[in-house]
């Protein structure tokens, strides 16, 4: 290797193993190999720019939104080919038609259990949001958490019913609960009872001044203590 | 968890970061180089299949990334990142001459032409070897390894010439 091309490679390449063991009995080689290393140290430290917080969770929150969209309808066409097209078409006219016979409005317990069982997934997330990263989303709706019962794992928007609301998951002593805070102006669902339940969750709904706070958790535990704790930490600005 | 959903899982914990950085020095805005990030992962996820050996990923997701970044000029002519007046990143807790100096490097690096520039990217941000460089860039390897020797000589010019721009640089 002559003076030029062990210039060119290092200059490529300041980790190039077969340049740098050449330049091992060559001090003045060995400078330039030193030289070069740390230039590239130094410009490596430039480029660290920061990576914002919590990026991993949200690409993998949008691949599962992804997944929810797409997998679902597909195998919907799949298993329904041509012959079955009449019979779901019927199935679709004679659900229209209860619907609009009994006008059944759609409690808003039950909407909270089927978007629980919807982002299942999001119960058993471990990585912490900050408080800071809740409440920056809550802003937006007008509202902020003094603090939580227990770390935030999953905080995002969701569409509850029509209505853009923040869906929260924080990890209690009782096991992961789940948060929606649904502003209140607007909404269209109707809460007969507050509360709700099925075989394996059960729930509250509290509403707020300006939003309602519903609460999902695991049966047996204490839903009204945390329920209390959350919508008493929720200040509307 | 599907083994499909694991395989995502570690590709995006492994990679996001460094894709991340390498996206913002695309196109020096934090906003634009998370969305590239997501629309990366979220192709790589409905083409996982794809993928055959896990240790091609970087290049095929940086493939991706790319492609995703050039469709952005496509829709958008005219967004080009202004170098000069880039509001430059808050690099962590180094001192006021530390930052200085990382300030000046950011700039020559923008001054850089791309054909440059984003060889050395790819190698200093992502860790990228020059047949992967050149797989990702469609170029041949003594090409990439030219560029390469090329951006650091005139970096290095640059910064020694008391921060001076350029002027007249060789291609």
């Amino acid at each position: 290797m002559d003076e030029l091309e062990f210039r060119r490679r290092l200059f490529a390449d300041p980790n190039d193993t077969e340049v740098i063991d050449h330049a091992i009995d060559n001090p003045e080689q060995q400078s330039l190999v030193d030289e070069l290393q740390d230039f590239d140290a130094q410009l490596k430290s430039a480029l660290q720019v920061e990576v914002p917080a919590g990026l991993a969770d949200r690409i993998l929150v949008q691949q599962q939104e992804d997944q929810a969209s797409n997998v679902i309808p597909l195998a919907w066409y799949r298993k329904y080919d041509k012959p079955f097209a009449t019979a779901a078409s019927m199935v679709l006219a004679v659900g229209i038609y209860f619907m609009s016979a009994t006008s059944a409005p759609l409690q808003a317990g039950e909407h909270a259990l089927e978007h629980v069982y919807y982002e299942v997934n999001a119960l058993e997330r471990s990585q912490e949001v900050a408080l800071q990263v809740v409440n920056e989303k809550l802003a937006m709706l007008g509202g902020q958490f003094d603090s939580l019962p227990g770390k935030v794992t999953y905080a995002t928007f969701c569409n509850f019913k029509g209505q853009k609301s923040l869906h929260l998951v924080f990890q209690s002593e009782h096991g992961p609960m789940t948060v929606f805070i649904v502003p209140a102006q607007g909404n269209e669902y109707k809460h007969n009872d507050s509360h709700f339940n099925d075989e394996r969750f059960a729930g509250m709904i509290g509403n707020g001044q300006k939003a309602d706070t519903i609460l999902v958790a695991d049966i047996g535990t204490p839903i009204e203590d945390y329920h209390n704790e959350v919508s008493g930490a929720l200040r509307w600005l | 968890m599907t083994t499909k959903q694991k395989r995502y899982e570690s590709l995006v914990q492994v990679y996001h970061s460094e894709l991340y950085r390498f996206a913002y020095w695309l196109c020096h805005d934090p906003t634009v180089a998370e969305d590239l990030v997501q629309e990366t992962f979220l192709r790589a996820w409905r083409s996982l299949e794809s993928l055959q050996d896990d240790n091609a990923a970087k290049p095929w997701l940086l493939t991706i990334l790319r492609r995703e970044n050039a469709r952005r000029f496509e829709r958008k002519q005219f967004d080009y990142a202004d170098v000069e007046n880039d509001t430059l990143v808050d690099n962590r807790s180094v001192t006021l001459d530390e930052e200085m100096e990382q300030t000046v490097i950011q700039r020559q690096i923008g001054k850089l032409s791309a054909e440059y520039r984003e060889p050395l990217l790819l190698q200093v941000v992502m860790g990228c070897s020059g047949e992967e460089i050149a797989e990702i860039l469609e170029l041949n390897k003594n090409t990439v390894m030219t560029r390469l020797y090329r951006a650091r000589n005139q970096l290095k010019e640059a910064l020694t010439e008391n921060h001076e721009p350029i002027k007249g640089a060789s291609n």
